[in-house]
Order: structure tokens, then sequence, then C-alpha cells
């Protein structure tokens, strides 16, 4: 392996870390921190897609807009980008998160495991109304000019990084930081970790502890939906495009242990570079003809047998059983 | 634990009331499902029973559902103009859910056993056709197949109207070697893995090998597959002059999208798919696909006035933003071949159809086409195409209509097949390994 | 077990009177659990033999393999959700022998008869499509359905023992344990569709062979449905025998209180991985009986979705009840059979209801709804009501 492709491999690590981390985000507050099993957190991501394709679309909302101002005489063009989907993303799919936290979660916090086919179920629901609302087929989605491409001092280096990858880098690192401070420096942060720790104890310290979990669920979500947004002009937008990342998320998260934000990024990293590395030793040292699937087995061994060992995953939490 | 939990949790009686309601109105619910098996046709005197076999929920609706679209404009016309035989067809819809080794063959067998419809227009996707081909060849049922395929199968119980291995593969291989189009010599051969890429890149292998070529490279990612960073890189360094792309599904747009990003453009290196056609398009932007190409029989862009007719149908049935494409138009046409056949036979006897699908000459939206009685595949005209700034394709290379062949003697030597001559039937040559 | 442990009365939950019932054998529920049973096998003589009944058989491996599910989780406490991948074993093994069987078959090699095996047995289509020379030397045996037949019920168990020894001794539980179950299961189902030419890649093995046994060759779904019914009804009988041992009242008790059991003294490690071996086994004869039923195997049984399809269908039946899974798996793909057929869209929405009022009206499924109704309605007409706690 020459300099080129370890340069080639660190820089596939840093953009397949990064989408990791920025997919698992919003499931290591629902599950790591919340522990709600939540199957439909791939579903919110696709929720967060179509919010996207649905505010970037020049046939849809842009059109519409116009066509309202054209009403009062305001003769517009306006023309929305993947920067006004993101908020969008943020907030609609948050709210789809509450309503789901108030009308279903709430029942179920003290049985975790009926979280999961609750919101199995809710996901089946999501993906199919989107297929009958927009059809089955691929949605496109549009970039604008300053995302596509390859910047042009990285072109022919090794470290030649699409410019959306490196856009999605400070995104994750822009949620990441963002969640940190949340939780460890402002007041609803210390609620939401002394709801976490005791929960009675902080209701009895005056504490709105349903307030609490709504909101928090409502954020987690809202993050889902801005990991959809952006993926989706990444990859394909379709409406069972839910289950490619949520095995992914949720590994990431079990990896990097449970109620530690560090370790939804220690998995991330983990996970991403293992993974582009793998896959570059066997494609420059086999004659393997699809080395993707097979770095994808390995890691996924490894995680199995990682966690067979240490069951507490990369970053333990002082706790001494984790069910 | 999560019973103990529920039953010192369970406040007295309100909610098994409440659970009561809910479990019995689910049932009610479910009641008016009870009978549903003994449907009874009340006027089977004027109607004729097809089926359609597409998947509408799972991985493959994105793929199938245009094709269900397509089949139900075609009898929709034909009921119109009189039905068949005097017959209005009723479609029976099923849907085995993209689950290819269970529900497929099920819905297959509810089909050709329950419903006893006279004919079934189905399939996308290898696996699911050869999970239903025992079906139908055990209860000689008739299926109508709409997409290309890798050829290496023959039966008496498909009628395949998508392009065999010698109208799509070998034909773009050829144009891309000669110098119209661009005497390309080095060849990337990339491919989703399973039956129909590996044996598409066969073919491709042997045919160059003919020429005294080989690939530079063979690669193939499972189907779905999202991450191409490693492969753009592996293409880089290969440098090849073109990229015969074998990938299926939505994981084009995940592969055109890094190619872009990467800077590698058509007029550097082209893509040359077999699998990419407008209604896969409609999932990409327009400017990172601009200028790579498509191989297939048929393109929405086709400027015959039977397409510009059938698209304009198309269109006004189901919205004007949707496209058409090859499987869709074969899926369209494929209807009338059995309506032909049928005619021509005047029975709905499956038997007495095969017998007459040898005579089924058709205006298709692709051109002028016809079956083959020997193996009941269909001539067809092979296009390259070129993708424009629509998302539609200029179309650079049109041949005549080709005689199917599924299978190409460079691949299959020995291989062959002739149903319409009783003492041939199929032959079988030596099995033929495909790997690399 | 040589262990003096005390004769704990464990706290049954199922069985509100379980005082009485502690004592003795409940008869009473034994002869209805029976009568029901011998039900499954009134199907077979008026379904539509070639269309209905091969889909019932179906039905009824997925009802085997949702009574291994129920084994670990309703009465054990262990959500798996990768119990797939034991199916998937035990149906490859028997995908194996029914493809190289029919590739014997098809090349009418008269040297070699339908279970010979030798390097120059006939390959599958897979295989020649693929890189091997010939097949492969492990793959060899399996031609002989005993064997292959041996092996997808041992090698389950085996699996299920190695895999479930590790994970109880390292402490995983609850959460933990679903979803390491789940990445194991999710990597299993990456190499298997990727080695195309030694499991068929996602292709899979469609248009397998007969099922033959002892020479006699099941051209017809009827005689597999007495064998599936025969299969299934044993294993029920099996798993209502050690529900109701001792060892079950300690499964139970496991799951209800783990920490108390294990001061009381008992190796729960032991007992979770036995129950959960034992669960592989069924699974593994469950994805057996699936394959000669629908005469294919694919990549999907080791899908995400097909695990947790299973886990619906116990928690729409009733966990921690022996009828319940059977019922639920039955009751579900029918439905999802019949409503499919009429409302092909909605089906999914419908599902997605479905899970969502089970999960949150009817936690126990129907048959705990059930028996709490029966309760209700029987209860003394002078009984107070229960205050509510």
């Amino acid at each position: 392996m020459d300099s080129t492709q370890f340069g080639e491999a660190l820089s596939n690590s840093l953009s397949s870390s990064s989408i990791l981390i920025l997919a698992a985000l919003g499931l290591a507050i629902t599950f790591g921190v919340m522990r709600v099993i939540n199957m439909a957190h791939g579903d919110m991501m696709m929720l967060g897609a179509y919010t996207a394709y649905v505010v970037t679309d020049r046939r849809m909302l842009p059109r519409a807009l116009n066509h309202l101002l054209g009403l009062i005489g305001i003769d517009a063009d306006i023309d929305l980008n993947i920067f006004v989907a993101i908020p969008a993303s943020f907030l609609v799919v948050g709210f789809v998160g509450y309503l789901l936290e108030v009308c279903l979660i709430q029942f179920l916090y003290d049985r975790p495991l009926d979280t999961l086919l609750a919101t199995w179920g809710v996901g089946l629901i999501m993906q199919q109304s989107i297929n009958l609302t927009f059809g089955a087929n691929l949605v496109p989605m549009h970039l604008p000019e300053m995302l596509q491409g390859t910047p042009e001092i990285l072109q022919g280096t090794a470290f030649a990084i699409p410019s959306l990858r490196l856009f999605i880098v400070g995104v994750t690192l822009f949620c990441l930081f963002g969640v940190y401070w949340w939780f460890f420096q402002t007041m609803s942060g210390l609620k939401i970790r002394a709801v976490v720790q005791n929960r009675e104890m902080a209701a009895a310290l005056g504490v709105s502890t349903r307030q609490v979990d709504s909101i928090t669920f409502a954020f987690a979500s809202g993050l889902a939906g801005v990991a959809g947004c952006i993926l989706a002009h990444l990859y394909n937008t379709k409406y069972n495009m839910g289950g490619d990342y949520v095995v992914d998320a949720f590994t990431v998260v079990i990896l990097g242990g449970m109620g530690q934000l560090a370790g939804a990024a220690g998995g991330g990293a983990a996970i991403g570079t293992g993974n582009s590395f793998i896959e570059k030793l066997l494609s420059v040292f086999t004659k393997m003809d699809s080395p993707a699937a097979m770095a994808k087995f390995f890691i996924l061994v490894l995680v199995v047998g990682f966690l067979l060992v240490r069951p507490s995953g990369l970053f333990a939490t002082k706790e001494r059983s984790y069910d | 634990m999560i019973h103990h939990s529920d039953s010192t949790r369970t406040p007295g009686s309100t909610l098994i009331r409440i659970a009561w309601t809910v479990f019995a109105g689910l049932f009610a619910a479910m009641l008016p499902f009870v009978g549903i098996g003994c449907k009874k046709s009340t006027d089977s005197d004027n109607t004729v029973k097809v089926g359609i076999l597409h998947s509408q929920t799972g991985t493959m609706a994105i793929s199938e559902k245009p094709l269900i679209d397509a089949e139900m404009l075609a009898i929709e016309e034909i009921n119109a103009a009189g039905g068949v035989l005097g017959k209005k067809i009723v479609p029976v819809v099923e849907d085995p859910e993209s689950k290819f080794t269970t529900v497929f063959p099920e819905k297959a067998k509810k089909l050709l056993l329950q419903d006893k419809v006279a004919v079934v227009f189905g399939c996308w996707t290898s696996v699911s056709r050869k999970n239903v081909l025992p079906v139908f060849e055990e209860h000689n049922g008739l299926l109508f197949y709409p997409v290309q395929y890798e050829g290496n199968e023959s039966s008496r119980n498909i009628v395949y109207t998508g392009a065999a291995p010698n109208q799509q593969i070998i034909p773009a291989v050829d144009w891309l070697l000669s110098k119209e189009g661009g005497s390309r010599k080095k060849f990337y051969l990339l491919g989703s893995n399973y039956v129909f890429p590996r044996t598409a890149n066969f073919i491709i292998r042997k045919h160059l090998k003919e020429k005294g070529l080989e690939p530079v490279a063979e690669e193939y990612t499972e189907l779905g597959h999202k991450e191409y960073q490693q492969v753009v890189q592996n293409i880089k360094k290969a440098n090849p002059d073109v990229i015969f792309s074998t990938i299926n599904g939505d994981s084009n747009i995940n592969f055109y999208n890094e190619l872009a990003a990467a800077g590698i453009t058509a007029d550097k290196v082209p893509v040359v798919a077999v699998s990419v056609g407008e209604d896969e398009l409609r999932g990409l932007d327009p400017s990172k696909v601009k200028g790579h190409l498509a191989a297939w029989n048929y393109f929405q862009s086709l400027d015959t006035p039977k397409n510009k007719e059938f698209v304009k149908k198309f269109q006004a049935k189901y919205g004007a933003d949707r496209v058409t494409d090859d499987p869709i138009a074969a899926a369209y046409a494929q209807v009338y071949y059995w309506k032909i056949a049928v005619e021509k036979a005047g029975a709905f006897d499956v038997d007495k159809v095969r017998a007459k699908l040898g005579e089924v000459e058709f205006d298709a939206p692709e051109g002028r086409t016809k079956l083959s009685g020997k193996n009941f595949h269909t001539h067809k005209s092979f296009m390259m195409g070129r993708i424009r700034d629509d998302k539609q394709f200029d179309i650079v290379y049109k041949t005549d209509p080709i005689e199917p062949d599924p299978y190409p003697q460079i691949a299959f030597p020995g291989w062959s097949c002739d149903w319409s001559d009783k003492n041939k039937g199929l032959v079988k040559g030596t099995p033929v390994k495909i790997g690399s | 077990m040589t262990k003096s442990a005390p004769e704990t009365t464990v706290p049954d939950t199922h069985t509100e009177n379980s005082a009485i019932e502690a004592s003795g054998f409940p008869t009473g529920r034994f002869v209805v659990f029976l009568v029901l049973l011998g039900c499954l096998y009134s199907p077979a003589f008026f379904l539509d033999p070639f269309y209905r009944l091969p889909q019932f058989n179906r039905f009824l491996a997925l009802a085997l393999f949702a009574l291994s599910v129920d084994l670990i989780w309703g009465y054990t406490g262990l959500l798996s959700l990768g119990q797939g991948l034991y199916f998937g074993i035990g149906g490859y093994f028997i995908a194996y022998s029914l493809k190289l069987q029919k590739a014997a078959l098809d090349a009418g090699n008269p040297a070699f008869g339908r279970y010979d095996w030798g390097p120059d047995m006939a390959m599958t289509d897979y295989m020649f499509q693929g890189q091997l020379n010939e097949v492969p030397l492990l793959i060899r045996p399996l031609i002989n359905i005993y064997t292959a037949g041996f092996l997808a019920v041992l090698v389950p168990t085996l699996v299920a023992t190695f895999f479930g020894w590790i994970v109880f001794r390292s402490g995983i539980k609850g959460v933990y344990f679903s979803l390491v179950t789940q990445a194991l299961v999710f990597a299993v189902f990456t190499i298997i569709s990727t080695q195309r030419s030694y499991t068929g890649g996602v292709d899979g093995q469609p248009g397998l062979a007969n099922l033959e046994l002892f020479e006699f060759e099941f051209k017809n779904y009827f005689h597999l449905n007495l064998v599936i019914v025969t299969i299934l009804c044993f294993f029920a009988l099996l798993s209502f025998f050690l529900i109701q041992s001792k060892f079950g009242k300690i499964l139970t008790a496991i799951r209800d209180n783990e920490f108390r059991v294990t001061a009381l003294g008992y190796d729960t490690a032991m007992y979770k991985a036995f129950v959960f071996a034992f669960a592989g086994l069924m699974a593994g004869v469950a994805g057996a009986l699936s394959v000669c039923a629908t005469k294919s195997a694919g990549p999907q049984f080791f899908s995400i979705e097909e695990s947790i399809t299973v886990v619906i269908f116990v928690a729409v039946g009733g966990r921690g009840t022996l009828i319940g899974p059977i019922l639920g798996a039955l009751l579900v793909s029918v439905g999802q059979d019949r409503i499919n057929s009429e409302f092909t869209q909605a089906w999914p929405i419908i599902l997605g209801c479905l899970f969502i009022a089970v999960v949150v009206f009817l936690p126990d499924g129907i048959v705990g709804g059930l028996t709490r109704a029966a309760k209700w309605f029987n209860r003394p007409a002078l009984d107070p009501e229960p205050t509510p706690t």
C-alpha cells in the first residue's frame, strides 16, 4: 500500500465516519440516552430527505411560494436549496418525532423491547404513506454549485474529497458540538441528564419529566431529519431508504456505548475507518471482485466480537449492567 | 419482566375493556376478507382473466410499479377496442412483495390455479423469474417477461419481450469498439453482484477476447450498495476508456453522484449502462449524468408516430412528469403480443396460443417487432442513447431488428433452442463456467 | 443437575391461580393444547392441494420458527433479532442437498445416483457460473439428504450454543442482546449474498428437487404437510413439557427477575444458553421444513426483516404462551396474503397499525388477551374490582 492509497483510505475514512456519525447521532439520543429502540429512525431520515425534496425541488414548494407571491403582485423567483432544507427538515421531522413521543412512545418507556415493535410499525406506516404520496420512484436532489465536484486545491491529490463530503464532515462536527453544548452547557441539557439518571428524583426536584422527554425525542428526531436531508443529496432518495441506515446506526451506537455522545462519535469513527481501510487493503492486495461487501462483513464480525469481549462498548458508562 | 410489570400496572378493568374493543374491532375489520378465496367470476363468458405479477411493495417496487401502469394501459386500450376474441380482459393484480423465493412462486400458483388466468405478465429480476419458472412449467402457464436479461435460459412457458444478450450487450460492445463509438479498447466492467451482471460480463469478456482484448478490471458491488468512493478510486487508477456498467437499481444514483463529484465526466470516460433508463434517471440530477451512454432497444425520445402516441397516452393517464423507458414499452407491447397470438389461435388455451407466437407481429412503440417462434424472444433493434440535459436520450446509433438468441455461440457453444421443431427443443451443449 | 436447590415457588405471572396448579400437571390446559394442535391436521383435507396447501406448509414452518422465538423471548425474556440465522442455516443445508440432487438428476449421469458424491458429481448452476471447477469438498456429502438433515439440526444448535454461551457469559442482556444478534445475522447475510459460487449469492437456490426420504418422494404436498404438522406438534409438546418442568419455571423466573434467581444459586447463563440452543435447533428445523415446502432458498432468510417478522408473529399471537406464536404466525401470514390480494397498497399500513395496536392495547397478544378476558368474564360476581395501583 503506497502513500497515495494510504491517503485515499484516510480520506475515505473521514468521509465514511462522518456519514455514520451523522446517521447515528439522533439514535444515540433516542436509543442511547432515552432507551427507546427506535426502529423508525431510518424512516425519520427518509422523512427528512423527502422534506428536503419538497423544499428544494422547483416544482414543489418554490413554485407554490412563487405562485403565492404572484397573487399579491410580487413577481418572485424563489429557489430554495440545501441550506434552507436542513433547518426545514429539522423542524418537520422534529415535529413528527414530538407527535410520535406524545401519542405513542410515552406509554412504552418501561417496556423498551416493545418500543421496537411499535416503532417498526410506525416505520411501515411512514414508508407506505410516502410511497403512496410521492410514488415508489427515486426522487432527484439538486445540489448548489458550490457543493458540486471536488475543491480545486484537493484535485489530483490523494485527499481528493468531494465538496459535499467535506460539507458533511462540517455538518457532523457542528451537530456533535451542538448536542454536546446543549447536553453539558445548558440548563435544559442538565435536566435531560438528570431525568435519564434518576427519573423519580428529577421529578421530585421539580423537573417536568414529560416535557423533557418530549423535547429530547423531538430534538433527536430532528437530527435524524437533518441526517436524512444531507445524505439524500449524497445517496439516493426513495421511500424505503431508511432500511439502509438503521442497522448501521444501531451498530454505531452499541459499539460506541450506550448513553455516551462520545460513544456515537467513537463508534462511527471506528466503523468508518475500519471499513475504509479494510476495503482498501482488500482491493489492493487481493483479487477479490467485491471488496466492499467483504469489508462490511469483516467489520460486522469485528464489532460483534468486540461487543462479546466488552459488552459496554468503546466508551463504558459507569453502570454495572446493560439491559 | 414485561408481563410482570404490565400485570401490576394494569389499572383495573379499564384497559381490558379498551383492549377488548380494539380486539373485537380488529376481527370485525378482518371479517370481510374471510371469504376472499371463493370469489366467483360472475360473467366468465364475457371476460378473460390475466395475471399481473409485479412487486408493489419492497425493494423492487421502484422498478416494477411502472410496468403495472404500462400493462394496465394496454389492457384498458384493448378493452376499449372490444377486448380479445370479444371478451373483456380482467386483470388480476398480485403483489409478490419483492420476496423472490417465497411469495413470487406462491402468487404465481394462485394466479394459475385459483384465478385460472389465461396468461401472466410479470417479474423484473432474474431471481424472481427463475423462482416462478418451475411453477409455470409444472402447470403449463404462460409468462410474459418484459425485462432485458442475461440469456442462458429457455423455457416453453416464458415469452421474453425484453432484449436477449445479443440484442443489447454484444451490439453495445461492438459499437464502442467501432470508430463511431470512439474505438475504445480499455473496458472497465462494473456490475451488481448477481446473475445478470455476472453472465453479461462473461459474455463481454468472451466477445472482447475474440477481438484480442481484455477488460482492465471486473468489479462487483452488492445490490443497493451506497458507498462508491473506493470504486471510483479504482477506476481512476485503472484509467479505462469506457466503463461498462451492469449496476442495477438505485445503486446507479450513488455511482453517478460519486463519479461526478470525482470529476470523471462523460467526455473523459463515458459510462455505458445497460440498466439505466429514463425511469432510473428521474432520481438523478441531470448535470451529473449528461453525456453518459445507455444501451437499450427503446428510448422515450424515439421519433416515431407510434411512440409519440404511446408516450402521450401514458402521460395522459399517469401524469405529465412520468416517463417511459425500455421495460415499460416492452411491458406495454407484450399485452398486445399476447392478444395477437390469441386472436391468431382463436382460443385462450396456452398450447394453442404458444403455437401461434411465432406469427406475432406488432407495431410496438420501439418499432415493428415480431416474436421468434423458435425461442419465444422478440426481434428488436439495438439503440445507443446519450443522456441529455432533460434526462432524455439522444439516439446516437440504431440497428435494424436483430434476431434474438438466448445462447450467443461465443459464450455458450453448442447450446441452442428451437421450440418450433418438436425434435429439437432445447439442445444442451457443455455446461459453461461463467466465473472470471 | 445435582444442585439441591430449595423448592422455591417461583411466581408464575401467567397463571394467577398457580397456587392450585403448581402442585400438579395442568391437565385441562394440556387437553386444550392437544386439541388445538390436532386441529392443525385438518386444513390439509380441504385446502387446494397445489396452491393453498404448499403455502400453508410454509406458514406452519414459520409457526415453528415463531415457537422458537417465543421460547427464548416469551419465556426467558431474551429478544433475539437474529433468529433468522438459525432458520437460514437449517434451510440452506437442505437447499444444498436438494439443489445437488436436482443437478444430479438433470445431468442424468447413470453412474451417479441421487445420493452419490465424488469429485465429478454434478455441479449446481451457481457453482458452474462461479469460479469453481468441482463441487467444494465440504458441500459434496450434503447431497445425501440424511447427512444434510442431520447437519440442518446440528449446526444451528452448535452455533446457537457457542454464541449463546459467549454472550451470556459476558453478561449481555436485554436490548444489547437483541442488537448483537441483529448485527451477527446481518454479517452473515452480507457474506451469504456475496459468495455467489458457494451459496448462490443474492439469487439464492431456486428450483430445488422434491424431497425424497426412505425412497419416498414427496411429490404432493399432502404428505409433506403431515410431516410438517407432526414435527410442529412434536416440538410444541416438547416445549410444553419443558415449560412445565422445573427447568421451565426457572426460565420464567429468569425472565421475571434474573438477579433473584442468581442469588438463589442458579447459574443463569447455563440455563439461558441451553434454551437459546434449543430455540436454535427449532429454528433450524423450521428453516429446513420451509425449504422443503417452497422448494427454494434465498439469502433473505438471513435478512433482518425476516427475523423481526417472526418476533411480530409472537407478539401478535401472545408471548409466553405456546399456542400464541403458532396462532400469530398463521393469522398474520394468512391475513397478509388475503389483505395483500385485495388492498395491495394499504397492506403495510394495516400491518403497522396492527403492531402498534397490539403493543399498546394487547401487550400479551391475542391469546393473552383472550385469557385475561375469560378471567374477567368469569370473575366471582361479588368480587370487588381490584383497586388500581
